[in-house]
């Protein structure tokens, strides 16, 4: 990809995503105190020049656990995505591209995940599994698996049977070949779209899960226990809600611009034409 | 006073590689009830033309020069204005009927709400109006097939439902572009036909690549190339004495007339020659081919070439 | 070099309960000559790219033998077609669409000999740039992409991909149907010099019979999935027999002639042509009839003969 752009939308996402990971990365360094460590005798603090973000029900940071949830959510994200795409890719492309009974066993799976609400399967998968941060994982990409295998299968069919793929089978190729030289770089860019908003979702989802119990479990930072945690006291300490809400706002918001930014940037359709 | 008149016509996209020059002052008259084809290839400019008369290009399009219909400046009009003659007294026939069809309507609504569009015909008035010029076109059964939806018109077919959409408001001028792409012999010749016929009494700019249809359906022919008219002449005149040598080299390059090539291709519109566009694959250029921009010379029998070798 | 006997390609479309099936090429049978251009001309529809398709066993035929060289082809085990391959090739119709949007031209060109493998890659280049070169583009076009180029270049590209296979027998189809005039008659006249050059064997598809005169030894007319006439082009110009073909002659001579409907005939039995046959009788509707050879490589498939 070029990185000489003029698209807005991936200068604005790509600078977030940048500046998360890199608190995520430096976050000892970045957050002024250990996010863990309560500070009992300023519970509840407003934000003041010693806690910018204020302090929580424990006299914890807000501003450092805040910073540190970054790691998780990141890493939640990224690892999600990833490995459902790594299991959309296989299933979408072995459905797609030879089809047949492969394609019918393979897309009656993905209906029968697809038939349970999302939410509903996350969180019986996470409460049978039990809490964490790994079973939450595994439970996220329960969910988010079959739109990557049906976007492959997709994007597959509408162009495995192109002259230029037909053209190469009458050169000789067999499907590796074709496979790997045609047909994945042809069909990577939508994926990678879809993608960087899932990684957003999926951000959204675990703090939804972490909110909910399912998830990390204190005392590790994570925006969605924080704001499970401060639900009790919004009332008397609404910052204990806003900081961690903004950073998933913030988050997911720059994740959707970065995905947008590179749908217009490489999809060909949205490229001028001049008629003639 | 013509039915139309172009003048100095330019027409040019801002890109973020350089500005393209599709049309490079176009002078064009259409006098009233005839027929002129504008015969180019891919990239001359005549789509673009075509769209400009009807105001239909793109909002980034920079736009210069006069159009004249009956005498009315178009390119000074507001939008207003101009729909009230755009499908109305000018109608363009698109490329492409496929995409040009609305897919989830029937063609007969579709006709329907160009005859509304234009005329206070109640429903059932407009119904009646839609059969009438379907069956104008040649479609048999017309009643029934007009509650059909186009993917259950063949290529021909579509054709003909858009000749009938743009007769829908009468209008006394119609720009057909490349209405015969496509299509196969049989059918391209009826489709030329029917053209032939509903324009009888209107005036026509028939824009293609087709030569033969072309000298069939017009009265006089111009030829453009790279966003210039190169020739202008009676159907003729051109067919059997062209002056131009791009008019000379198109017409041994079809396949009827031994397929002999221009060798070369057409320029880029971003970065045209200097003097005369054809130079670079013409065989008689000369030196001041290459320096100079060649005046539209006047022949005999109203004929036009814009080549020094008649100066 | 290839003899086709009697193949038939049924579609089939509909779901499960009502499986519909459309017949697009019925009993075909043709052959062409090692060295010669066989044209197959037909409107569209009428299943001449089928037929194209099937002689190089991209699609599967329903039935029939296609023999090439002497090896039928629709016996052959995926391995042994896929070493086939390369000497059977195909150009299509539309350039844009039948090279990688995503491939470099000069990886496009270079396909066939990586598939082949075992050659180094300065090898690799300097054969790329002589074909670059025989088909007419220049060096540095090399390093574009498709969408970089115009149509007539992109199908030089095409046709610089399929002689890198080196073959023997290549199926064009209606290669410059989507071209100006100009750039037409420049691809056309490379075809001819290629084809003279390399000794290949040619069916050119086509639906433009000036065309198909041009570039053909002998032609074949199809309609309605059938080959309705097959003769020496020259020949067959001033002595077409069938209707049809003399039909399409007219039409493109711009005679007035009788302007037919625009329907096969796809009831059982009769004449694939006889509902639009200005001299269709009683026989042409209930007996399918048989091909005949007339003398001089002239066959036709009509009752009047």
């Amino acid at each position: 990809m070029r990185l000489r752009t003029k698209n807005r939308n991936i200068l604005i996402g790509m600078s977030i995503v940048m500046c998360l990971v890199f608190i995520a990365v430096f976050a000892p360094l970045v957050a002024p105190h250990d996010p863990t460590e309560a500070d009992l005798g300023a519970r509840l603090e407003p934000p003041s020049k010693e806690y910018p973000f204020g302090t929580d029900h424990l006299g914890r940071c807000i501003l450092s656990r805040v910073i540190y949830g970054t790691r998780v959510s990141l890493l939640v994200g990224v690892t999600v995505i990833s490995a459902s795409l790594l299991i959309g890719l296989v299933l979408g492309t072995a459905s797609g591209y030879f089809g047949g009974l492969v394609d019918e066993v393979i897309m009656r799976l993905v209906d029968g995940f697809l038939a349970i609400p999302s939410m509903f399967l996350a969180l019986a998968l996470a409460g049978a599994l039990g809490p964490g941060l790994t079973n939450m994982m595994i439970a996220l990409i329960a969910v988010e698996w079959t739109s990557y295998a049906r976007v492959v299968r997709g994007s597959i069919l509408s162009i495995k049977d192109q002259e230029f793929v037909v053209a190469s089978r009458g050169l000789g190729a067999g499907d590796v070949y074709i496979l790997t030289r045609h047909i994945l770089p042809n069909i990577i860019s939508p994926v990678i779209v879809i993608a960087t908003m899932g990684v957003g979702y999926a951000i959204l989802a675990a703090a939804g899960l972490s909110f909910l119990g399912f998830g990390v479990q204190p005392p590790t930072p994570e925006w969605g226990s924080m704001l499970d945690s401060g639900r009790l006291f919004l009332r008397k300490a609404p910052h204990i809600m806003v900081f961690p809400g903004l950073a998933i706002m913030i988050t997911v918001l720059a994740f959707n611009f970065l995905g947008d930014g590179l749908r217009d940037e490489m999809d060909p359709r949205f490229r001028k034409e001049i008629p003639h | 006073m013509s039915h139309l008149e172009i003048s100095n016509l330019r027409v040019r996209f801002p890109t973020d590689d350089g500005v393209v020059r599709v049309t490079n002052g176009v002078d064009l008259d259409i006098e009233e009830g005839e027929n002129l084809g504008l015969i180019g290839e891919s990239g001359s400019g005549k789509t673009v033309l075509g769209m400009a008369i009807v105001r239909l290009l793109p909002g980034d399009a920079k736009i210069e020069g006069t159009i004249r219909f009956n005498g009315r400046d178009l390119l000074s009009l507001n939008e207003a204005e101009m729909r009230s003659i755009r499908g109305r007294e000018i109608v363009m026939i698109l490329q492409n009927p496929t995409n040009s069809l609305n897919p989830v309507l029937t063609i007969g609504s579709q006709i329907e709400e160009a005859v509304r569009l234009h005329s206070e015909l109640d429903k059932e008035r407009a119904k009646k109006k839609v059969v009438e010029l379907l069956e104008e076109v040649g479609i048999r059964s017309a009643a029934r097939r007009a509650k059909e939806y186009p993917h259950q018109f063949s290529g021909g077919m579509k054709e003909r439902a858009m000749i009938a959409m743009a007769l829908a408001s009468d209008p006394s001028l119609i720009i057909a572009d490349e209405p015969t792409k496509g299509l196969d012999v049989t059918i391209k010749r009826r489709v030329v036909k029917l053209i032939k016929e509903v324009t009888k009494t209107k005036s026509m700019l028939f824009i293609t690549h087709d030569l033969g249809s072309a000298a069939e359906i017009c009265d006089r022919i111009a030829v453009m190339y790279a966003g210039e008219i190169l020739e202008i002449a009676g159907t003729e005149d051109l067919l059997n004495d062209p002056l131009h040598p791009y008019t000379k080299g198109f017409l041994d390059s079809l396949p009827s007339r031994g397929l002999k090539p221009i060798p070369g291709m057409g320029p880029s519109l971003i970065d045209l020659p200097s003097g005369c566009k054809f130079h670079p694959r013409c065989d008689r250029a000369m030196k001041l081919c290459k320096r100079e921009d060649p005046p539209m010379i006047q022949k005999e029998n109203g004929r036009r070439v814009r080549c020094f070798q008649y100066a | 070099m290839l003899e086709v006997h009697r193949i038939n390609k049924r579609f089939s479309s509909g779901g499960i309960f009502k499986k519909n099936y459309i017949t697009a090429v019925d009993d075909v049978s043709f052959s062409i000559n090692r060295g010669e251009t066989l044209g197959l001309v037909g409107e569209s529809g009428c299943g001449k790219t089928t037929v194209g398709k099937l002689v190089l066993r991209l699609i599967e035929p329903t039935s029939g033998k296609i023999i090439f060289d002497g090896v039928d082809v629709t016996k052959l085990r995926k391995k042994e077609l896929r070493k086939l391959r390369p000497r059977m090739q195909m150009i299509f119709q539309d350039p844009d669409s039948s090279l990688d949007p995503r491939m470099k031209i000069g990886d496009s060109i270079a396909e066939p000999f990586r598939l082949r493998g075992g050659l180094s890659r300065r090898v690799v280049g300097e054969r790329v740039s002589d074909l670059v070169e025989t088909v007419g583009l220049s060096p540095e076009h090399v390093n574009r992409y498709p969408y970089q180029m115009s149509g007539g270049q992109n199908q030089r590209v095409v046709l610089a991909r399929a002689l890198a296979a080196n073959p023997d027998f290549v199926v064009a189809d209606e290669p410059t149907s989507g071209l100006d005039v100009s750039v037409q008659a420049q691809l056309l006249n490379l075809m001819n010099g290629v084809k003279s050059d390399l000794a290949l064997t040619i069916m050119f598809i086509t639906h433009d019979l000036e065309v198909v005169r041009y570039m053909s030894d002998r032609v074949a007319v199809m309609y309605g999935g059938k080959i309705l006439e097959v003769g020496d082009t020259e020949y067959l110009f001033d002595h077409a027999e069938h209707p049809y073909t003399r039909e399409l002659l007219a039409q493109q001579s711009a005679e007035d002639y009788y302007v037919p409907e625009d329907d096969v005939n796809n009831g059982d039995g009769g004449c694939v042509f006889c509902s639009r046959c200005p001299f269709a009788e009683e026989v042409c509707k209930n007996k399918e009839p048989v091909m005949v050879n007339i003398g001089r490589d002239h066959q036709v498939l009509c009752h009047r003969v």
